[in-house]
């Protein structure tokens, strides 16, 4: 009987291992190389290379229709100079890319370098080369960014790595990229290892490789990050990969399907951009939180700055810019983690909000809309903590902290009123002194950092206020808080 | 076998000086022959031309002319074109094409005035001359590419001329009176004279008019590439044909009416051409 069961279940892991994978071309392809598809804002923008002009590479986009993708339409000229453009990536929110070209005009550090580029009023600008740090003499090319935007992976054929092109990662830092670190002997080889694509996960890596023992040409390979350790990458297999050439294998988040690129035929000539449904190797699932920042008062969409730090290690995971134009902003998230989001512009009071993702909470969307007050007549509810029945300010509130003390060095002629609240545990009186306590702890917080006491007056409203009136946890949670007011 | 040896050293160079680096493949990316051959694109081409005639005329200020000839310093005319085109790309920008066609250039002008029978009476009337000529056009030109399908030609245009240039000749007096002989100035010292419509060509004879041929001029136009298919496109096309040599030579001739002397000099003919063609790349 146990035989009996063994087979039955070994059957059925069979069956759903095997199950079908459909790859399909995508009808943007045309009868020239296309590559690279950098998929950006919920899988609704593709940013990919193609040869469709003639013998030297260009960027194009293409956006999701109702009919399906539209026509691809190349970047403007800023982008798409010099003699060959392309093999770009992203951040989430499509707002800031880094590309690789080579001759293009800005000046660079040899034969193809890596350029930033941000999105400004709607329009691509501000070309810049990423300089010595991460460019070399060599082929610096094909970059990949993490969905927090913090790490950046490429390929370079530099002659200090193990032999063809290699993979290589920085981090950034304050003082800006870190110094480059070869990915190691466990994802480089002595053959070349190219077209790395990190996951929205940050840990689930690809990458293209024509080491031996492979299907032919160059071939897909997955590795994981675990621990700060990649993973010994695996080959993909069939059908991903095939007797041609795989490059760019890009999972989509919280999807099953997958995007890459290959010149197997079947698509029209040359490398052609390929749809694996369903994506057998699907990066882990993540949060999406998107949201429109506005003007409070008028609705107009703003382009604003915004932050999000993880307030268990305060590192900042992201910080982007809204769509100019529709104030849109995207950012990718891990589940089990609690995140402050801030929201700035200059003339508006910032913005600052909580989000917590319950660990078991993987794999869905949240929409934020953030509405800024311009600074006449703003207010803005403070993201500082305190633990019940205290005064005392949390550490994860100092980022939150030395926001309103920027904002106040900033706007010198601004005077605030710190409002303090409590939850409705406790009697009015006890409560009155307790919130009155938090408006003050914060006012302690800027005095010593240099504010002038004259600008800021303070007042506890103990009960009086609450945000939400219910009894739950979440409810009083929310209600211990400050606020900010702008008086003058 | 060592010819065969070399060929295939040729051959590879040639590749390797094409295989140039790009943001895929850090040592570029080897064009094979069957590449250049599906960038080459062959055309057919149909379409009008606007045929703008102007000429100087001077007349002997001794001698009274009729008023009738005073508008035919410029004439205007549509008339057709076809042709065919080879396209060669240099590379992502640039490219030659060489256009041969079969380009007719007429054109008319009618004008109302007077005109003097021997007795020196004036007589109003109406005349109409039209003027009908043909080329055949050979024009090299360098296309640049302003974006994927917007493009630019300008190049160098000879045009050789294909038979005889015709004009015919339509007076009508107004008043009924049949002058006696009217003159038509492309004869020397007597005009031709003839009481109502003649065709006369530069073939004949007698002709003091000669069609120059072949004339060069300057072409440039603007055209743009619709896709029909992946190697077929639909291409209208504006073009100027700026011409620099004159159609005929420069002429003095008699009218016998009344004894004036006119020369004309400088009969130039440009032409603004509309072609649509169907363009498909090899």
């Amino acid at each position: 009987m146990k035989k009996i069961l063994i087979i039955v279940l070994t059957l059925f892991a069979y069956t759903s291992y095997s199950q079908k994978i459909e790859i399909t071309p995508l009808d943007i392809n045309s009868t020239k190389d296309d590559f690279n598809s950098s998929i950006t804002q919920n899988s609704r923008i593709i940013y990919f290379t193609s040869e469709r002009k003639g013998r030297q590479q260009y960027l194009y986009s293409t956006e999701r229709t109702s009919t399906g993708w539209s026509i691809p339409v190349m970047l403007n000229r800023e982008i798409n100079s010099g003699d060959q453009v392309g093999a770009v990536t992203l951040t989430p929110d499509g707002q800031f890319m880094i590309f690789s070209a080579y001759n293009h005009p800005k000046e660079g550090q040899g034969r193809t370098d890596l350029y930033s580029a941000r999105k400004i009023d709607g329009d691509w600008t501000a070309v810049r080369n990423l300089g010595p740090i991460i460019n070399s003499e060599y082929w610096d090319s094909q970059p990949t960014v993490s969905s927090d935007g913090n790490t950046l992976y490429f390929s370079s054929d530099r002659p200090s790595g193990y032999g063809g092109t290699d993979i290589y990662v920085s981090r950034r830092t304050r003082e800006g990229w870190s110094k480059l670190e070869n990915l190691g002997p466990i994802i480089n080889s002595p053959y070349d290892e190219m077209s790395p694509v990190i996951g929205f996960d940050n840990k689930s890596l690809t990458f293209s490789s024509n080491r031996p023992n492979g299907f032919g040409g160059f071939d897909i390979y997955f590795s994981k990050l675990n621990n700060n350790v990649f993973s010994i990458p695996k080959n993909a297999g069939e059908p991903i990969n095939s007797k041609a050439d795989e490059y760019y294998y890009y999972s989509l988040p919280n999807s099953k399907y997958a995007y890459f690129s290959s010149d197997r035929g079947g698509g029209s000539v040359g490398l052609d951009i390929y749809v694996a449904y369903p994506n057998p190797f699907e990066s882990e699932s993540v949060v999406l939180v998107s949201g429109i920042v506005t003007d409070a008062l008028s609705k107009y969409p703003l382009g604003a700055d915004i932050t999000v730090t993880d307030l268990g290690s305060r590192v900042k995971v992201a910080e982007m810019k809204s769509d100019d134009m529709t104030g849109v902003y995207y950012v990718v998230l891990q589940p089990g983690r609690i995140y402050s989001i801030t929201a700035s512009k200059k003339g508006y009071v910032f913005y600052s909000d909580r989000i917590q993702i319950p660990a078991d909470e993987a794999g869905h969307e949240e929409t934020k809309d953030i509405q800024l007050y311009p600074l006449t007549q703003g207010n803005t509810r403070l993201l500082v903590f305190f633990d019940f029945d205290k005064s005392t300010l949390k550490d994860e509130s100092i980022p939150e902290l030395d926001r309103i003390v920027e904002f106040l060095r900033d706007n010198k002629d601004i005077k605030i009123q710190l409002e303090g609240h409590t939850d409705d545990v406790g009697t009015d009186d006890y409560n009155d002194r307790l919130s009155l306590g938090r408006a003050n702890a914060v006012r302690d917080y800027l005095l010593s950092a240099g504010i002038s006491g004259s600008r800021i007056k303070t007042t506890g409203f103990g009960k009086k206020k609450p945000l939400k009136k219910d009894t739950s946890e979440e409810a009083k949670a929310l209600n211990r808080r400050v606020e900010m007011k702008i008086i003058d | 076998m060592k010819i065969i040896n070399v060929l295939f050293i040729i051959f590879f160079l040639i590749n390797i000086s094409f295989a140039r680096e790009d943001v895929l493949r850090p040592k570029g990316k080897f064009y094979h022959d069957d590449d250049y051959r599906r960038k080459i694109t062959l055309g057919v081409e149909a379409g009008l031309n606007y045929n703008m005639f102007n000429q100087n005329m001077t007349w002997n200020e001794l001698f009274l002319h009729g008023s009738i000839f005073d508008p035919l310093t410029t004439a205007q005319g549509v008339s057709p074109c076809i042709g065919a085109m080879i396209d060669v790309p240099l590379d992502n920008t640039f490219g030659i094409q060489l256009k041969l066609a079969y380009d007719v250039k007429n054109f008319s002008r009618s004008s109302t005035g007077s005109d003097y029978d021997l007795s020196g009476v004036a007589h109003d009337m109406i005349l109409e001359v039209s003027a009908k000529s043909a080329y055949f056009t050979i024009t090299p030109l360098l296309r640049i590419n302003a974006s994927e399908n917007l493009f630019f030609t300008i190049g160098p245009t000879i045009h050789t001329i294909v038979g005889p240039i015709e004009t015919t000749w339509k007076p009508e007096v107004s008043d009924g009176t049949s002058l006696n002989s009217f003159a038509y100035f492309n004869y020397l010292g007597f005009g031709a004279a003839s009481r109502g419509s003649v065709t006369l060509s530069t073939d004949d004879a007698n002709s003091i008019e000669k069609p120059n041929s072949p004339r060069i001029g300057l072409e440039g136009g603007i055209g743009y590439k619709f896709n029909l298919s992946s190697n077929v496109f639909l291409v209208p096309q504006v073009r100027l044909q700026l011409m620099f040599t004159p159609i005929t030579n420069d002429t003095e001739l008699v009218d016998i009416n009344d004894n004036t002397i006119l020369q004309t000099t400088d009969r130039m003919l440009s032409s603004l051409q509309l072609a649509l063609a169907l363009w498909f790349e090899f």
